[in-house]
């Protein structure tokens, strides 16, 4: 990853972000790649410790410029290196494809019966000739092969050839009948005998000038027999090569399962507590993903002394590719919660982002706050999301109102805006679908009312106390159930004694 | 000079992406669209040099745009690639029809791909 790179796919937000401080970027040749620098002061962008160039402006703004810069890199660097074991992948997907299409030629049953027809007409006198197989006793006859013209073969109704697999002995019909061409023809059949099995038929026809002769049966049955086991080893291979691909696919599908998931894990928060030395707030949070990876996310991170900025979300479908449409969407809002002010605001922006480079028809709910950890003042936004409970400490809870706008990344609107306070002693408590619609083996949800009813019950509860009780009890009601979707909770308690 | 990538599915626009990237280390731009009305959008006002285009897409399919691209527009100097799901041999036929300049079956060798895009561009 170079900051070269990074400018070419952050180009738009990382100039706005230069011309706010006043500030350009160099590589690590002191090129400068993006941007007017209003000093010459320099901060070093590392990735992973390692320095990509700097940051160069007044000195009072270059170091938390390049602390952005940096932090735009590691994200572009973790995107590119999914995107590249996706890639992984897919080569090997596309290599497994190219590898059984290659066997699968190799052994070809059409094309084993067509080299014996060749060898036969080279023996036997004949103006047709077909190979008739079939892949199991009971089974339909189809043409694997033929020379000639086909309607100069006895038809399957007349009858010749169901004969010749009934009785499994080769024999010789001088001016038959035929069902489907008329008139006379002399007919030579040998049965296709592999181990135990008749795969099928051959059947040579001459116009009738020349009678066919007991050596004509004898050639044609040593053809049949050494035809017969390449038929049915191509049949037994075409069978195998099938199985195995089902079985690739299955491994390829597991693994980009996988993928999924390590990308929706890797992009949480998932040290508790996550601020051990604050004491007016606690704060915790668990995410619990179904076996087809769904797209829930959630994040927490202080603004500055007194504002901690909380999100949760749940992306629309399910795999690979909602897990990087919530990167992507995760990204975005992490970056605009940096630089704006009101929540409202935030998805507004977001979702404008998301709109301009709409890649797919995905979208995702969310809810974004802000609380003020001095003063409990909480300012929301809510983009589609199911309204977070406020448990308070008396044990009265409230659903917090609807505030917001539509899901992100869905169609252009307007987002409001949500205030309200928590006491201390007071418990915000968010969640995805997943908790209010977790389904035991009835296919009954576990529902808002019974969430509301617990939350009233578990008041007096640490967050994180809180959180594994409805984890328990919603286990409880699921039971055997398999998990259909992801489960997530925050829940944000403010002390009941603040500090002075 | 430019790339665009046309595929309804984003997971495949996603990895046709990732597989030409190091393009962009050679000044190439990569461009994409989401279906056929705007593939031919961005054709004309884009110009690419070449063109990765998934023939099943809705509104307008691979074929319709490569043929307004190729024998309405005569735009000659871009480079058609057809990318399309394997198994269907008959349409190879119908694309070199409407003036495709290359056909690739899916799943596509990411490999071949870049190797073709370089040759095109004369990288």
């Amino acid at each position: 990853m170079t900051l070269k790179a990074l400018v070419r796919t952050d180009g738009a937000p990382l100039a706005a972000l230069l011309e706010l401080f006043g500030a350009a970027i160099e590589d690590a040749d002191g090129k400068s790649l993006l941007g007017k620098a209003a000093g010459d002061s320099r901060a070093a962008v590392l990735l992973d410790g390692t320095p990509l160039g700097n940051v160069v402006g007044l000195a009072e703004h270059v170091a938390a410029a390049a602390a952005l810069v940096s932090h735009l890199a590691a994200k572009e660097s973790e995107r590119r290196s999914l995107a590249n074991e996706v890639l992984h992948l897919y080569r090997e997907v596309h290599l497994i494809d190219q590898l059984s299409e290659e066997l699968t030629a190799l052994f070809d049953a059409g094309a084993a019966a067509h080299s014996a027809l060749t060898q036969a007409a080279r023996l036997v006198q004949s103006m047709a000739s077909g190979i008739f197989v079939r892949r199991a006793e009971g089974e339909e006859l189809a043409c694997a092969a033929h020379t000639g013209d086909l309607a100069a073969l006895p038809a399957k109704e007349s009858g010749f050839l169901e004969e010749v697999l009934v009785r499994g002995a080769a024999s010789i019909v001088n001016a038959g009948e035929m069902a489907s061409g008329g008139g006379l023809r002399n007919l030579l059949f040998a049965p296709l005998r592999a181990k135990q099995r008749i795969v099928g038929v051959i059947v040579l026809v001459n116009d009738g000038s020349r009678p066919y002769s007991a050596a004509d049966l004898k050639l044609l049955n040593t053809i049949a027999l050494q035809t017969a086991a390449a038929i049915e080893n191509s049949m037994l291979c075409a069978e195998m090569v099938e199985a195995a691909r089902s079985r690739e696919q299955l491994t390829a599908l597991q693994r980009e399962l996988e993928t999924a998931r390590a990308i929706q894990h890797s992009l949480v928060p998932r040290t508790f507590p996550p601020f051990p030395d604050r004491k007016e707030f606690e704060l915790h949070a668990q995410m619990l993903s179904a076996r087809a990876v769904g797209g829930d996310f959630f994040n927490f991170f202080l603004l500055d002394e007194e504002h901690l900025a909380l999100v949760i979300g749940d992306v629309s479908g399910k795999g690979t590719a909602s897990a990087l449409f919530m990167a992507v969407a995760h990204t975005h809002l992490r970056t605009v919660a940096a630089k704006n002010g009101e929540p409202a605001e935030c998805m507004a922006e977001v979702n404008r982002i998301l709109l301009a480079d709409k890649a797919s028809s995905m979208y995702a709910t969310c809810f974004y706050a802000i609380l003020n950890t001095r003063t409990g003042e909480l300012r929301f936004s809510n983009a589609g999301h199911n309204p977070p409970y406020l448990v308070r400490g008396d044990g009265a809870v409230e659903e917090l109102p609807q505030d917001g706008g539509p899901p992100l990344g869905l169609f252009a609107g307007v987002y409001a805006g949500g205030v309200t306070a928590l006491q201390p002693g007071d418990t915000l408590y968010l969640y995805t679908d997943g908790v209010p619609e977790a389904m035991n083996a009835d296919e009954e949800d576990y529902g808002d009312e019974t969430l509301a009813a617990a939350l009233r019950e578990l008041s007096s509860h640490s967050p994180r106390e809180l959180i594994a009780d409805v984890h328990a009890r919603i286990s409880a009601f699921v039971g055997d159930a398999p998990q259909s979707d992801d489960i997530t909770m925050i829940a944000l308690k403010r002390a009941s004694v603040q500090p002075a | 000079m430019k790339i665009l990538i046309v595929d309804d599915e984003p997971h495949l626009r996603m990895l046709i992406r990732q597989s030409l990237e190091e393009l962009e280390d050679d000044g190439v731009e990569l461009l994409s669209a989401a279906d056929g009305e705007a593939a031919l959008a961005a054709i004309q006002a884009e110009t690419p040099r070449l063109v990765v285009l998934d023939v099943m897409m809705p509104k307008k399919n691979g074929f319709d745009v490569c043929h307004t691209v190729k024998r309405e527009l005569g735009m000659d100097g871009t480079f058609i690639i057809l990318l399309t799901a394997k198994g269907q041999e008959f349409d190879r036929q119908r694309g070199l029809d409407a003036g495709a300049d290359l056909y690739m079956t899916k799943p596509f060798d990411p490999d071949a791909l870049l190797e073709q895009a370089r040759a095109v561009l004369g990288l």
